[in-house]
């Protein structure tokens, strides 16, 4: 889908690596703690009243379970793996968020590089 | 004869004095009496329904006629297929009802009756002003793209033909584009707001209101239509008015990428000999071209491409090495990091009420069954992210990344359920 809203400038390392609304999971925060994610929503304080236990902006959930259906055979919200590996990125982007850096010019996919303890922190609440 | 009384001027190419009225419009040029020159007359000969006759007779514009009746924006197939495919009436993507298919066919689904309800009025195979208030400027078959309002001065000098034109006006297609994926209103930077009014002007609802009534706000339109492009610019007539093959939908249809224009100078060096190429020249030939016809040119040393309407000329930038061409980033199509906002209904729905009438549009009389829709929770954000994998979209020209993991693997695309 192409929403014909193209500027010169793409978006920033930070609005895909460390936003819950770009991942799918809807308005609220990411946590990262012993090794696990952990998403806490900003909207669904009260599932009372809507009966939903996810942001009503929410397309998926953070282990990768779907909430929505596409109408275009093919088209997937992101899986468990490739959620994990998006927001490893982003525990590192903060001092390592440029392509020159060598973290990021070494970077495999399928082997990304430990986590230094500085990045053990509370992405920041969106 | 038709002179004596109407004082119109067409366009150049559609001039008096170059097929004079009957060519187009029929009728009796030899006729002493209105009654009996109107005999036959055809007021809009654009209609697809009459059009072999006139815009598609031999001589003028057959082979754009025959393409047209058989493209998407005539036959509606992307819109019916895609409804019943996603409310689980069918399990097949690629069916091929047409409008006027389902018209024929007594098909009663929900998809196919919301199809009548509030779809229909927008195909190019609609008689233009059959339907009611501002739904009378819907269709009109060539007309509903290729024609322009009389000049202002024209007016003043009693001179009303429509004027037909090559250059597809943005507001031509938008009259259509504006409901669904919002495309042609996000393209000028204008977001369907909630129905508040708001942000209140000078103690009054919003002045900012779509034809039919819906509020707007104005964000910041795309980067083409800054520079002055209208959607023509980049779509090109292989995609609109189709190439003659019996399409599904508008992604299996489209030869234009972001990396069509925006490439290296020497990927952009066919285009130029092939926007160089004699239009007739061209469309004998269209089956077995397989690259775009854009008016790409060369400006000194560098490549341009040139404005339809106002013929400017407009820079043709490669992607970026540093950040476009990253291996990390190879399965990201184009939008999934140039978008910067996308329209949202996160809580909208639709109600059916089988007491009510409503307007079909297809037969042009009320039915059994009303369709309303719902909006709320409406919001412009950065767009989600998803993947879009090989499964069903196999035709390679439809990808938009760089490099060729986005196809084994799947592309970051942009995701809007639904």
């Amino acid at each position: 889908m192409d929403p014909h809203s193209t500027n010169r400038r793409g978006r920033s390392c930070d609005s895909c690596h460390k936003d819950p609304r770009a991942l799918g999971f809807g308005s609220g925060s990411i946590k990262y703690s012993n090794g696990k994610w952990e998403f806490v929503s900003a909207l669904s304080g009260t599932p009372g009243i809507s009966g939903l236990e996810h942001p009503l902006d929410a397309f998926t959930r953070i282990d990768g379970s779907s909430l929505v259906r596409s109408s275009k055979p093919g088209l997937r919200t992101f899986n468990s793996d490739e959620i994990e590996s998006i927001l490893y990125v982003g525990l590192c982007i903060d001092c390592h968020g440029n392509f020159d850096d060598p973290v990021m010019k070494n970077w495999r996919r399928n082997s990304p590089p430990s986590p230094c303890s500085a990045s053990r922190i509370k992405i920041k609440n969106r | 004869m038709c002179l004596s009384c109407h004082n119109e001027k067409p366009d150049r190419a559609h001039g008096r004095d170059v097929l004079g009225c009957t060519v187009c419009h029929k009728g009796n040029p030899l006729a002493g009496s209105p009654e009996r020159a109107h005999r036959g007359l055809i007021a809009n000969p654009g209609e697809l329904a009459i059009a072999d006759k006139t815009c598609g007779t031999t001589g003028c514009h057959p082979g754009e006629v025959r393409r047209t009746r058989k493209s998407l924006m005539a036959t509606n197939r992307g819109i019916i297929s895609t409804l019943r495919y996603y409310w689980g009436e069918t399990g097949s993507h690629h069916e091929q009802i047409t409008v006027n298919e389902l018209a024929k066919k007594n098909i009663k689904t929900p998809a196919a009756d919301y199809f009548r309800k509030l779809c229909a009025t927008c195909h190019t195979g609609m008689t233009k002003g059959r339907l009611p208030g501002f739904l009378a400027e819907k269709g009109g078959g060539c007309t509903a793209c290729h024609s322009t309002p009389p000049r202002g001065a024209d007016a003043a000098k009693g001179i009303y033909h429509t004027r037909i034109t090559k250059n597809v006006p943005l507001h031509n297609c938008v009259r259509c584009h504006n409901r669904s994926g919002r495309i042609g209103l996000t393209y000028q930077g204008r977001y369907e707001s909630e129905g508040y009014g708001t942000p209140y002007s000078q103690g009054e609802l919003s002045e900012n209101r779509l034809r039919d009534g819906r509020y707007f706000r104005q964000l910041t339109p795309d980067i083409h239509f800054r520079a002055g492009m209208a959607c023509a610019d980049c779509h090109t007539q292989k995609e609109v008015m189709g190439d003659g093959k019996d399409h599904a939908h508008l992604q299996e249809q489209l030869e234009i990428r972001c990396k069509t224009c925006h490439a290296q100078k020497t990927d952009l060096e066919k285009l130029v000999s092939l926007s160089q190429m004699p239009y007739f020249a061209w469309q004998q030939q269209m089956d077995q071209i397989d690259i775009p016809r854009l008016r790409i040119k060369k400006q000194d040393n560098s490549l341009v491409l040139e404005g339809m309407a106002d013929k400017k000329l407009h820079r043709l930038a490669p992607p970026s090495s540093s950040s476009c061409m990253q291996p990390v980033h190879q399965r990201l199509t184009c939008q999934a990091c140039h978008s910067t906002w996308v329209p949202q209904c996160y809580g909208c729905h639709v109600q059916n009420m089988k007491g009510g009438k409503q307007l079909d549009k297809i037969t042009g009389r009320d039915s059994w069954g009303s369709w309303k829709e719902f909006k709320s929770f409406m919001r412009f954000n950065a767009p989600v992210l998803g993947i879009l994998e090989e499964k069903g979209n196999s035709n390679r020209a439809n990808h938009e990344t760089h490099g060729d993991a986005g196809g084994k693997q799947g592309e970051v695309v942009i995701l809007v359920p639904g």
